[in-house]
């Protein structure tokens, strides 16, 4: 029991063990002794309540035929009909692209900026609290409030960008309903709003940072790139890794800002792997259909996750001392 | 157009200038406010003090509400309103009433969601409910728009309709008449004109025709009666999709002419959008426009239109029929309810005649009663109620499939993607034609 | 980073002051949108600062359309779910910070929890909502203000244990090891040492917990109907079946943004303290 996993090495309290009291030996209530699984028992009651069981039922759903009928959902096995079918649909292939596209681009763009905004303001700037201020109103937004107001700076007939385009002389833009424009469109409001949250983060990581380092930099005459890469990049790792995973996540799971904009439109040019499954079950109705791509989608996110969480528990729980 | 008042064909005819003329004094009738008879009626004792909820769309609530309120004091009855948005309706009422929850007591339903309401049975059967207390359902109903509640035919009446909503075709009026344009009969005629007046207007920001692109039941509500104007339907007799027929490539090739010819943006437009487009001067005709439409594009407080829009049938070919489309909206009680006897009392009371005629008169809905429609005072006040009455009695719902939903969602899908250059036309119409066979295929409907 | 030339000093400037523009813009239109009366909204060219500022958007909101009680309601269930997401996440997340757990169960609860949160909510919801309209001991969790907070409350629990591990090692853990010498019980040590030493942290994950549910979308458009609806669903529901109501829609936005915003700036220095901290201690 106390061999140790050497990446929560740093934990001492816990000596002589879990399950024994700490020091008073017998007489030690049971709720004491057993304090540690107290402790996390709420927590697992509620991942077995909306995640094992609704992942559970998800699953047959899956590998049935689900129609909707008095009393409930009527369930007849089909095996792995819907996931043939998924497969082999054109929506679903799509809807991987689309998905991959989004979330490769918003991340991306995302770190990129907010680090460059961090490294920025660390570098000593004029009214830094009133821009981390100001910064804060877009993480805090309602998506949805997000959305409609960006809706409707993006409409073409009375929006405000075509105004300010034919203002400078040049051609309106269908930026919401032309297909090659609307998911660049949808995702620089997703840009808009995530990048002051990565730069929160790193901003205040970059402000922790130890200065030994730096100075031992300065003395080597070091030049400012690298010092970034050398010193600032290797230093900020762990955190960047967290803020990309947290970053990868909510981009994956992007729906409320494309829903409020065009449904996944124009056509089904924008349809995530989100879209299309509210769209299989709560346009068409296919309940099992959704359920086999949502259960193919949580594969794939749980590998993809996998590698990555894993990756990010190592280096969040090392020794840093 | 002053001498085209009349589209000349079967008995669907609208009289267009009387409709033009009644639409605008709707939306006088709105502003004005005008307050009439509160109906006397009572409950029996044993469903006084009873409660309600009523599930409804957030367009219709509104107008609704005054009706209820007074019901509720007048009875003693407590009844509580959940509105939603068109689409959060159907989702919710498709989930609630297929787990029989009891969450509703009553619930509006447009009628192409009625044979899957009402042919899965989740809801109750109205008229046994009816006779069980020697009731009768009046035959004041407008036949055809009754017929809606029942599905599959002859099975008994699952809800009653009280929004007798048909789809119309709008144009400018003035926008033709400066051009020289006729009024179009059919959908070619429509394109054609559509692109004079984008080629002449488009650069003042005035377009030919406006249409709703985006994927599902917009798209969808446009297609339609474009396809039934060039002579087919969604379906054969025997539930075989007709989506790969000559007359259906022709409709889709106008459809995706007449996109290309709609103000930008029309890739994801929906219905607020495609009214929006009509009443701020945007589009000079539109297939798609529906009567709460009309109430603002004659209301002079957002209206830059105000008088110069007519309103008439649905264009056709030559030789086919043309039909509006139903949009009905109607009232039935969930299986399950925890009290259909009182649900059933609110809705009789609801369509009764005076509260039609209160929510003609103070709402603008359209009545679903004949005695409402040709009603004097009514008529005097809106001209156009004989000719909508006319369309009513000869408009065709959506096909009457518990699939529709799904079908919708399917060709809608297609068509917004064929609108938005993602697949050609024909892709589009081959894609949803295989679609919509695998689904009736697996509903049973379609025998292979 | 001393020693730069004065050039490079306007660069970086400019380049704040132009992100700050960038940001503050759709915030401004939204406002801006918001005293626009119906004819306004659609005029061409846009106003750029409105003509004839009314405030019938706000009126049509807060008075007809008695639009505080979804306020009412997004503030219960975003109370309830930071409540419950922080206690039960603080719980676990002191257990795992200083305990180890037979079988390397402190890696694998992290790891299954971090990874729950990966699902998209659109993949459990249609369970989630066969579970809710069943009745269990004589009540059902849909569309009530406790069935909403559960699953926003749950979703969030992550996120509270990956910031509060890192606060809690943070704690000098002399000062609990101390404590343990003069016989004081593990969960007096919880509670007396190790809660108000993180008592910021704590403050900040509330925060961050009570923004996302007070925010969340899809799962309150499924689990509610009109007894606990939320602000987001209030604001799209602006597109009604006949009308998009523009001017009430950005009002409606306005509302929804004003009480989180005025919370996140009272409790600013926590909150960034908290998103570093809670992401960063390593």
């Amino acid at each position: 029991m106390a061999t140790a996993d050497p990446s929560l090495s740093r934990q001492h309290l816990d000596e002589p063990g879990p399950t024994a009291a700490p020091a008073a030996g017998e007489g030690v209530p049971w709720w004491e002794r057993n304090l540690a699984w107290l402790l996390v028992s709420p927590t697992i009651l509620l991942l077995v309540v909306f995640s094992l069981i609704p992942t559970v039922m998800l699953v047959r759903f899956a590998f049935s035929n689900v129609k909707l009928q008095r009393g409930g959902f009527g369930v007849d096995p089909t095996g792995f009909d819907n996931f043939v079918r998924a497969f082999g649909d054109p929506l679903v292939r799509d809807a991987v692209g689309i998905t991959l596209k989004w979330v490769a681009v918003v991340t991306t763009a995302e770190v990129l900026l907010g680090l460059a905004l961090a490294l920025l303001l660390a570098g000593g700037v004029r009214g830094r609290g009133v821009f981390t201020s100001l910064l804060i109103i877009p993480i805090i937004m309602p998506p949805v409030a997000v959305s409609v107001a960006w809706l409707f700076m993006y409409e073409p007939n009375f929006g405000v960008f075509n105004y300010l385009l034919n203002q400078a002389g040049l051609p309106s833009v269908r930026w919401l309903s032309d297909k090659s424009i609307a998911l660049y469109s949808m995702m620089a409001v997703d840009v808009w709003q995530a990048t002051p949250f990565v730069f929160l983060l790193l901003y205040a990581a970059i402000l922790s940072l130890p200065r030994d380092p730096y100075e031992a930099a300065a003395i080597d005459g070091a030049g400012r790139w690298h010092v970034f890469r050398t010193v600032t990049l290797p230093l900020l790792g762990p955190v960047l890794l967290v803020v990309v995973l947290l970053r990868l996540i909510d981009a994956a799971r992007a729906f409320d800002k494309i829903f409020v904009m065009t449904r996944g439109g124009p056509g089904t040019s924008a349809y995530t792997m989100t879209v299309t499954i509210y769209n299989e079950a709560f346009a068409k109705f296919d309940f099992g259909y959704a359920s086999a791509i949502s259960f193919l989608f949580q594969i794939v996110m749980v590998i993809v996750g996998t590698v990555y969480v894993r990756r990010a528990l190592a280096d969040y729980s090392a020794p840093a001392e | 157009m002053r001498d085209n008042d009349v589209r000349n064909s079967a008995g669907s005819s609208l009289s267009r200038r009387t409709l033009l003329k009644a639409t605008a004094a709707v939306g006088a009738a709105t502003t004005l406010g005008a307050a009439s008879k509160r109906s006397a009626y009572a409950l029996p004792t044993y469903l006084q003090g009873t409660s309600l909820v009523i599930a409804m769309t957030d367009g219709d609530a509104p107008k609704a509400q005054p009706l209820i309120d007074d019901y509720a004091k007048a009875n003693n009855v407590t009844i509580e309103v959940q509105q939603n948005p068109y689409a959060a309706l159907q989702q919710k009422l498709t989930l609630s009433l297929t787990q029989g929850t009891g969450d509703y007591d009553v619930v509006t339903l447009d009628d192409p969601w009625m044979p899957q309401f009402a042919g899965g049975q989740f809801l109750m059967n109205l008229q046994e409910l009816m006779e069980k207390k020697g009731e009768k359902v009046d035959p004041d109903f407008i036949p055809e728009l009754l017929a809606l509640g029942d599905f599959p035919k002859g099975s008994g009446l699952r809800g009653i309709p009280w929004v007798g909503n048909v789809q119309v075709f709008a144009w400018r009026s003035d926008v033709l008449k400066e051009m020289g344009i006729e009024l179009p009969k059919s959908w070619d005629d429509v394109l054609a004109a559509a692109q004079k007046i984008t080629e002449a207007k488009g650069g003042e920001g005035l377009y030919g025709v406006g249409l709703r692109g985006q994927a599902g039941n917009p798209a969808a509500t446009s297609f339609l009666p474009i396809l039934r104007g060039y002579g087919t339907d969604l379906f054969n007799d025997k539930w075989e999709p007709q989506l790969e027929t000559d007359a259906a490539k022709k409709a889709m090739a106008t459809t995706l002419a007449l996109a290309k010819v709609a103000p930008p943006g029309v890739e994801n437009c929906d219905h607020a959008t495609n009214g929006r487009n009509m009443y701020s001067g945007v589009t000079a005709m539109s297939g798609d426009i529906w009567p709460d439409q009309l109430l603002q594009i004659y209301d002079p407080s957002v209206s830059k239109v105000v008088g110069k829009v007519d309103i008439g049938g649905e264009p056709a070919a030559e030789g086919v029929k043309p039909a509006n489309m139903t949009g009905n909206w109607l009232l039935g009680i969930p299986e399950g309810a925890k009290d259909p006897d009182a649900a059933l009392a609110f809705i009789t009371w609801f369509t009764a005649p005076e509260q039609q005629k209160r929510l003609l008169m103070d709402q603008s809905i359209p009545a679903t009663r004949t005695s409402v429609m040709t009603d004097p005072e009514a008529v005097a006040k809106f001209p156009f109620l004989p000719g909508l009455l006319a369309a009513a009695k000869n408009a065709l719902p959506r096909p009457r499939t518990p699939s529709y939903n799904a079908v919708e969602a399917v060709y809608g899908q297609y068509v917004a993607q064929a609108i938005a250059g993602q697949v050609s036309g024909d892709e589009a119409l081959a894609n949803a034609n295989k679609d919509i066979t695998d689904i009736m295929v697996k509903s049973g409907e379609l025998k292979q | 980073m001393v020693g730069e030339s004065r050039a490079q000093w306007w660069v970086k400037h400019a380049a704040v002051v132009l992100v700050t523009l960038l940001v503050l813009l759709p915030v401004y239109w939204m406002v801006n949108m918001s005293f626009k009366d119906k004819a306004e909204f659609v005029a061409r060219p846009p106003t750029l600062l409105v003509r004839k500022p009314t405030l019938d958007n706000y009126y049509d909101l807060l008075v007809t359309q008695r639009f505080y009680q979804y306020g009412v309601n997004s503030l219960v269930v975003a109370v309830m779910a930071a409540v419950l997401a922080v206690t039960v996440g603080t719980m676990a997340a002191y257990a795992l910070a200083r305990f180890r757990l037979p079988r390397n169960f402190n890696t694998h609860l992290l790891f299954t929890a971090l990874t729950v949160r990966m699902f998209p909510p659109v993949v459990t919801i249609i369970p989630i909502y066969a579970l809710y309209t069943k009745t269990w001991f004589g009540h059902r969790l849909i569309d009530t203000h406790v069935g909403l907070a559960l699953v926003h409350g749950f979703v969030e629990i992550p996120l509270v244990m990956w910031m509060m591990i890192g606060f809690f090692r943070d704690i000098p853990r002399d000062m609990e090891e101390a404590a343990l010498v003069d016989g004081d019980s593990r969960l007096a040590v919880l509670r007396k040492i190790a809660i108000p030493l993180a008592a910021p942290g704590l403050a900040a994950t509330f925060i961050l917990v009570f923004i996302s549910s007070w925010n969340e979308f899809l799962m309150a458009l499924i689990l509610t109907q009109s007894k606990s609806q939320t602000l987001p669903i209030a604001v799209a529901g602006q597109i009604t079946q006949y009308d998009i109501r523009y001017g009430n829609m950005m009002a409606a936005g306005v509302i929804t943004t004003l009480p989180v915003l005025v919370l996140a700036l009272l409790a600013q220095r926590h909150l960034t303290r908290g998103l570093a901290l809670g992401g960063v201690t390593g």
